[in-house]
């Protein structure tokens, strides 16, 4: 599986993440060794095999639906790096010209 | 005896119940010891006046009558993955500090608002938590040295790793710190270091213990579980964390077992089965050899031996670094600059250029590595290729263990196909890396518990001092009770006796 440098940026792109060139280099050579080992899986046939997506019981066990206390807004906003009133502050993100 | 640190668990609060030793003494040997060992980086916050508060607590509650609970005074240390609302807690991550450029002391780590449920267990068993344990940051890493902070070392060899990503749970207890500690088990994380440094090392069926603030890095995969120097000192740490709990929906609602006592059992008539695919080209031949022994000595004590064919043992590897990297990059989108930690601005003012930012200082190497191939395997194009197949792969992975505990009580095996390596020696190569979690990763990826038990270390050579070694046990899902027995009898049997650090005691 050949991985490109553009093939980098566009996951770093899809995963929110700024990268140095340093990074895109060593990310492109690390990614590339391992998809290629990955690729070993191929030699399986899987037709028909299911999915493994989750482990244990298939039912959701349900609590009774009472209120009860949950996190305060103070607490919630109290790890937060930037805050307005009651609050988490974040740059604009709808046009709204 | 010439300090209550070397007491087991079991001994240790029998002594705090009956007044022989107060919390308050115990605690403050804990914390010097923490103070002396401090170059072993196995802590990254340290509890003090929180601990000593706590323990007062406990022995003015002794002196009044009360009850104390089943552990009454004992030090633990917990993985820095695990919320506690009066200590800090960073995942090892500079993603969690409001000053990622500041050592920790003053990095301004993120303060959760409440306490995981194994937390809130533990206090109200009347544990003393002594400090917050290093790690691999976002518990991504075998080694420890991907830590943001500093490394954690071997306490058998400083110049070594102690394994991970529970490496300072396992350094905390192997130094005799912490007489237990809990560590988290994505794909190896508590029994690999666990086998490192010599202690007793459990991950707990999948559902087992509640995962309520435990930071996630793959949901369907990540386990919390204890560690301590011996089988029932960890026995016990597990009935108390775990069990169903309301706040986490894939905890099992199945009967907590009685660990402790099933280290009585023995295992006479056990029917134990040596999977041929662990012993296979890579491990380490004094590894093996020594591997084979204890597997002989547990025949010796009534075991039923038999080879198993687990077929697909070679597949684990990449089947897990798809599985647990597709959900790690979407687990670690919340670490956004917005609810907590650090916030970086973009050069535009927009919400992504600040997410950008903020994850691009924030994470370190191996994270953004595993977040960019998570996002690849999920990414449009290669769902199927990569992620769907993956988890087609697992199927099989989890029945060929299915198949083997149709034939089988338990399996043995090794934990690693090395002793532990040094610091830098694999940094450059991350694939190389993954493929020394070969023994530990199906498992997870199956569901089922498994545990390390010290089996004894390598012969010393000029250029290597004595190491640990690990035998890893493995059950069918909710069998840790046949895990208890076996490492139990094990233990007994074990011809080196005392498995100490040279420096320690």
């Amino acid at each position: 599986m050949a991985l490109s440098q553009k093939d980098v940026l566009h996951i770093a792109e899809l995963a929110d993440l700024a990268l140095s060139p340093d990074e895109i280099e060593r990310l492109t050579r690390d990614l590339a060794a391992v998809l290629q080992h990955v690729a070993q899986l191929e030699e399986l046939d899987t037709s028909g095999v299911e999915l493994t997506m989750h482990i244990g019981s298939s039912q959701m066990p349900l609590r009774a639906d009472q209120l009860r206390p949950g996190l305060s807004q103070d607490a919630a906003l109290a790890g937060a790096p930037r805050v307005g009133p009651g609050a988490f502050a974040v740059p604009k993100f709808v046009d709204e010209g | 005896m010439s300090s209550p640190l070397d007491l087991s668990i079991p001994e240790l609060v029998e002594r705090v119940r009956g007044g022989q030793l107060s919390a308050e003494e115990v605690t403050r040997a804990s914390l010097a010891r923490i103070e002396a060992t401090r170059a072993l980086g196995a802590f990254l916050h340290v509890g003090g006046a929180r601990a000593l508060e706590a323990a007062r607590g406990i022995d003015q509650r002794r002196a009044r009558g009360e009850a104390l609970g089943p552990l009454a005074g004992v030090p633990i240390a917990i993985k820095d993955a695990l919320c506690t609302k009066d200590a800090p807690t960073s995942a090892g991550s500079r993603i969690l500090t409001r000053n990622p450029d500041a050592p920790i002391e003053e990095a301004g780590v993120w303060q959760p608002p409440y306490d995981a449920t194994v937390i809130e267990r533990l206090r109200r068993a009347d544990a003393v938590l002594v400090g917050k344990a290093n790690m691999d940051e976002f518990a991504m890493g075998s080694s420890n040295e991907n830590s943001a902070f500093f490394p954690a070392r071997n306490p058998w060899d400083p110049t070594r790793i102690p394994g991970g990503s529970s490496g300072g749970s396992a350094v905390a207890v192997a130094s005799g710190a912490a007489l237990g500690s809990l560590g988290s088990d994505t794909g190896g994380s508590i029994r690999q270091p666990a086998g490192l440094c010599g202690v007793v090392g459990v991950k707990p069926t999948y559902g087992r213990v509640s995962r309520y603030g435990l930071l996630a890095f793959a949901s369907s995969l990540d386990q919390v579980g204890p560690m301590a120097r011996d089988v029932r000192g960890a026995a016990r740490l597990l009935e108390v964390i775990a069990g169903p709990d309301e706040l986490d929906s894939t905890c099992a609602r199945v009967p907590v077992g009685s660990y402790e006592r099933a280290c009585e059992r023995g295992v006479r008539g056990l029917r134990l089965g040596v999977p041929r695919q662990y012993f296979e080209a890579g491990l380490d031949p004094e590894l093996e050899r020594a591997t084979r022994s204890a597997i002989q000595t547990l025949a010796g004590l009534g075991c039923e031996l038999s080879e198993v064919d687990m077929p697909h043992t070679k597949y684990g590897v990449s089947t897990y670094y798809l599985v647990a990297t597709a959900e790690a990059s979407s687990n670690l989108s919340r670490f956004d600059g917005v609810r907590f930690g650090l916030r970086r601005d973009g050069e535009r003012a927009d919400i992504h250029a600040m997410y950008r930012a903020t994850r691009g200082r924030g994470f370190g190497t191996e994270v953004k590595r595993r977040i960019m191939l998570g996002t690849y395997a999920l990414s449009a194009g290669y769902y199927d290729a990569y992620y769907a197949k993956a988890q087609r792969v697992r199927t099989l992975i989890a029945r060929d263990f299915a198949r083997a505990f149709e034939k089988v009580d338990l399996l043995a095996a090794p934990i690693m196909p090395t002793p532990a390596f040094r610091l830098g020696e694999r940094l450059a190569d991350p694939l190389a890396m993954y493929l020394a979690d070969i023994y530990t990763l199906p498992a997870s990826l199956a569901g089922v518990p498994g545990l390390n038990v010290p089996l004894g270390t390598t012969e010393a050579t000029p250029d290597r001092p004595a190491l640990p070694i690990g035998l890893q046990l493995l059950a069918s899902h909710h069998a840790e009770e046949t895990l208890f027995a076996a490492a139990a009898a094990w233990e007994a049997a074990r011809p080196l006796r005392v498995l100490r650090p040279p420096e320690t005691h």
